[in-house]
């Protein structure tokens, strides 16, 4: 059967009836549906995982306004293609961003939130209680080439990375970023007139750099991924293979700026224009029939030419591809402009004087390079039954929920099972059973691991010596950073590194912080 | 040779004649411990399974020599009582094999020589399927077990452990419900029950030490 991702939480649980989210609760404390659509779908209507990162007022919500109403307009130059908002979340959102777009306050920073860590009455635990962007999910059908796809885009809040340990701060204490890790279709979003202001600008620190509140401000392009990257690295993340479609926005005030071929390609839009165009009633519908190939491989050129302009033109533009390229990511580029034009004065405007220029692009990039499924990372907490050990040493007088919830910031699913026994006794996102089972099983770990993967991952927590540990020994190749062993027992070292000794009375965080260590190093 | 693999990934070969497989060797604690994970029950429970190693503590395969190799096999393992469970959970068509069974593949493989690199006739055998990852490691080790023997002895038989392996549960012939065992322990175990299995000679004896004993399975084609 399919793994189906919970598009709030970022791991594979059970979709109940109804179909909520037991790891997200919303400001209502409410724990939020899962759209129908997007649980029936799932198996055709593929999802797109994408996330809209960039600096603050950089104009990652005016995008997604206008990639949204164009993509509304779409039946006027594609045959067939539908599209519907899955919830009602993401058409409020939709509205939100269009209004704030006709009363030219859309440059306000973004943050739709709702806390993480609610508990089965829906109330957020104020010890992890944590903002995390709730998706906007986007059923499109018939896309040309493409076919039908339903779009879980995440747009991140800009101030995490305005500042070069932003996104590292914050995504060691919260879930925030968790989509980050996850989402492999990431829109770099950049406006380099805004750039080029502030490094024009005054308040230079020491060595010649912008700071704010004590912490260096990123400056440049290669801050930005650089900022992105050391925040995946000090979760463990991998994110080689990622797809990084960089997208100049505000083009319209980037002439004379930019090649010439790149700016009569953003005027000519054919799409922008078509979508744009109000047909009274009555009136016949101009439709326009546009060969989708002919747009992708002008895009592909025009990606080029931006490809060569920032390794030229932009500074530390050769840095961050080279960056780009250590990294292994797919990196291509492009350039919109989501409103068309400097939206002056104080009247609110009127959204029929809005033009949008290729913001279709970024997600035709993303459609053309999606690797499909999300890799499923998986985590398996295996714990002791062993209540004969003493009181001090039972696994059941730990907070094994909050270990769980510090795993599930890091995995895709938590899967829980006892030492010795094949069949998990909670899968991920259930609950555990309230009391230990009655029989206590062999200290075995191999049967259960047999079988993984190399992108699964296993927690073993143990009141004695394991008797199978010396069988990893000659499967170290194998589990070599996958695999970490806590001993409650002082008597007992586990001779697999990485292991650690836990005692009763310390906080359950070293155990989580001690696995993240491991993936960090089996991502170096 | 045909090779095939258990539910568990370990090799079993084919007594052509008697178109029936039988485990390379006898059942490792490997392949025990991952039914006793898969099928838990209150008899078969952690302590249960303590006493079994307090009995025939267990090897890791790395550190097996000619001095400790028996602890790779689970002992103390009754055919009444835990085998039929674990033969059930390999399949219908799995079983303990009768003397008549044992012996008829005894002299089937004592016949042919035994295979030079019998690991990596196992990998390439396994290489597509779900061969455990301690098989090959096995029969490295097995392999430097058997060359004390002497050249020219060796043959395949010896490779499956039938001689020097440990006492194994056979249902005796013409008794449906008893049991026996065969096989020729290595003395070095302390395991060895009579003069003619002494002079290396399988040879069915009723069972004295329910703790010396082991199995193998056969699967029926």
């Amino acid at each position: 059967m399919m793994k189906k991702f919970c598009p709030f939480c970022l791991t594979i649980h059970d979709f109940d009836e109804p179909p909520i989210c037991p790891n997200r609760v919303d400001i209502d404390g409410e724990h939020p549906e899962i759209p129908r659509e997007y649980i029936l779908n799932y198996g055709i209507n593929k999802p797109l995982w994408l996330a809209a990162i960039g600096f603050s007022r950089h104009g990652k919500t005016s995008y997604i306004g206008a990639v949204t109403s164009v993509l509304e307009n779409s039946y006027k130059f594609w045959d067939d293609i539908t599209i519907s908002y899955s919830d009602q979340y993401t058409d409020q959102a939709i509205q939100k961003i269009r209004r704030l777009i006709r009363e030219r306050k859309a440059d306000a920073p973004t943050r739709p939130a709702y806390s993480f860590g609610g508990n089965d009455k829906g109330d957020a635990d104020p010890e992890t209680n944590e903002q995390v962007p709730r998706p906007l999910i986007i059923q499109v059908d018939s896309i040309p080439k493409f076919d039908s796809r339903s779009l879980v885009v995440y747009d991140t809040a800009g101030e995490y990375f305005d500042t070069l340990t932003g996104i590292a701060d914050e995504a060691s204490q919260t879930g925030y970023l968790k989509s980050l890790k996850a989402v492999k279709n990431l829109w770099f979003m950049i406006s380099l007139t805004d750039l080029e202001k502030l490094e024009n600008s005054e308040s230079q620190g020491a060595f010649g750099s912008t700071v704010v509140s004590g912490k260096r401000k990123s400056q440049n392009i290669r801050d930005l991924l650089n900022i992105y990257f050391v925040g995946m690295q000090r979760m463990g993340w991998d994110i080689r293979g990622n797809n990084l479609i960089v997208v100049y926005t505000k083009g319209d005030k980037l002439k004379g700026k930019l090649p010439e071929s790149v700016m009569e390609y953003l005027d000519s839009d054919p799409y922008g224009v078509v979508a744009k165009q109000v047909n009274d009633y009555y009136q016949p519908i101009q439709r326009e029939g546009f060969d989708i190939g002919t747009y992708l491989k002008r895009m592909a050129e025009i990606s080029d030419a931006l490809r060569d302009f920032t390794k030229t033109n932009i500074p530390a533009g050769a840095a961050f591809l080279n960056l780009a390229r250590k990294y292994e990511l797919n990196v291509r580029f492009t350039v919109t402009s989501a409103l068309g034009a400097d939206l002056q004065g104080e009247d609110k405007v009127a959204i029929a004087d809005i033009t949008s220029f290729r913001v279709l692009d970024p997600l035709l990039w993303a459609l053309e390079l999606d690797q499909g499924e999300l890799s499923v990372t998986t985590i398996k907490l295996i714990l002791d039954t062993n209540t004969n050990a003493s009181a001090s040493n039972q696994v059941f007088f730990l907070d094994i929920q909050r270990i769980i919830q510090g795993l599930q910031k890091i995995g895709d699913e938590v899967i829980t099972y006892y030492l010795g026994r094949i069949k998990p006794c909670a899968e991920s996102g259930r609950k555990l059973p309230e009391f230990p089972p009655k029989q206590t099983y062999p200290r075995l770990l191999k049967p259960l691991v047999a079988d993984d993967n190399e992108n699964s991952y296993a927690l073993v927590i143990t009141t004695a010596a394991l008797l199978d540990d010396d069988d990893f020994r000659t499967l170290k190749s194998i589990w070599k950073n996958r695999l970490l062993i806590v001993s409650l027992d002082d008597d007992y070292e586990p001779a697999w590194e990485p292991s650690i000794n836990f005692r009763q009375g310390e906080k359950v965080n070293i155990i989580v912080n001690q696995f993240k260590k491991m993936l960090q190093q089996a991502s170096n | 040779m045909e090779i095939i693999f258990d539910k568990s990934g370990f090799p079993m070969v084919k007594v052509i004649p008697e178109n029936f497989w039988i485990h390379l060797w006898p059942i490792t604690k490997i392949q025990f411990e991952f039914f006793l994970c898969d099928r838990p029950s209150s008899t078969m429970d952690s302590n249960w399974y303590d006493r079994v190693l307090a009995n025939n503590p267990r090897i890791t395969p790395e550190r097996v020599t000619s001095k400790n190799y028996w602890r790779l096999f689970v002992t103390g393992i009754h055919p009444k009582d835990e085998l039929p469970i674990f033969s059930e959970w390999n399949g219908s068509n799995y079983s303990i094999p009768t003397e008549k069974e044992w012996m008829s593949a005894y002299r089937y493989f004592s016949d042919q020589d035994a295979v030079m690199n019998l690991k990596t006739t196992l990998e390439k055998s396994g290489a597509d399927k779900k061969m455990d990852a301690l098989v090959p490691v096995i029969a490295q080790k097995l392999e430097l077990v058997l060359q004390n023997r002497k050249n020219g002895e060796l043959r395949f038989s010896d490779q499956l452990l039938m001689r020097k392996g440990i006492m194994e549960w056979v249902r005796l012939l013409g008794e449906s419900s008893e049991w026996g065992g065969l096989g020729v322990p290595d003395s070095a175990s302390g395991w060895s029950t009579s003069a003619s299995v002494l002079q290396g000679r399988p040879e069915v004896v009723r069972v004295l030490n329910i703790g010396h004993y082991g199995s193998r399975l056969i699967r029926r084609a």
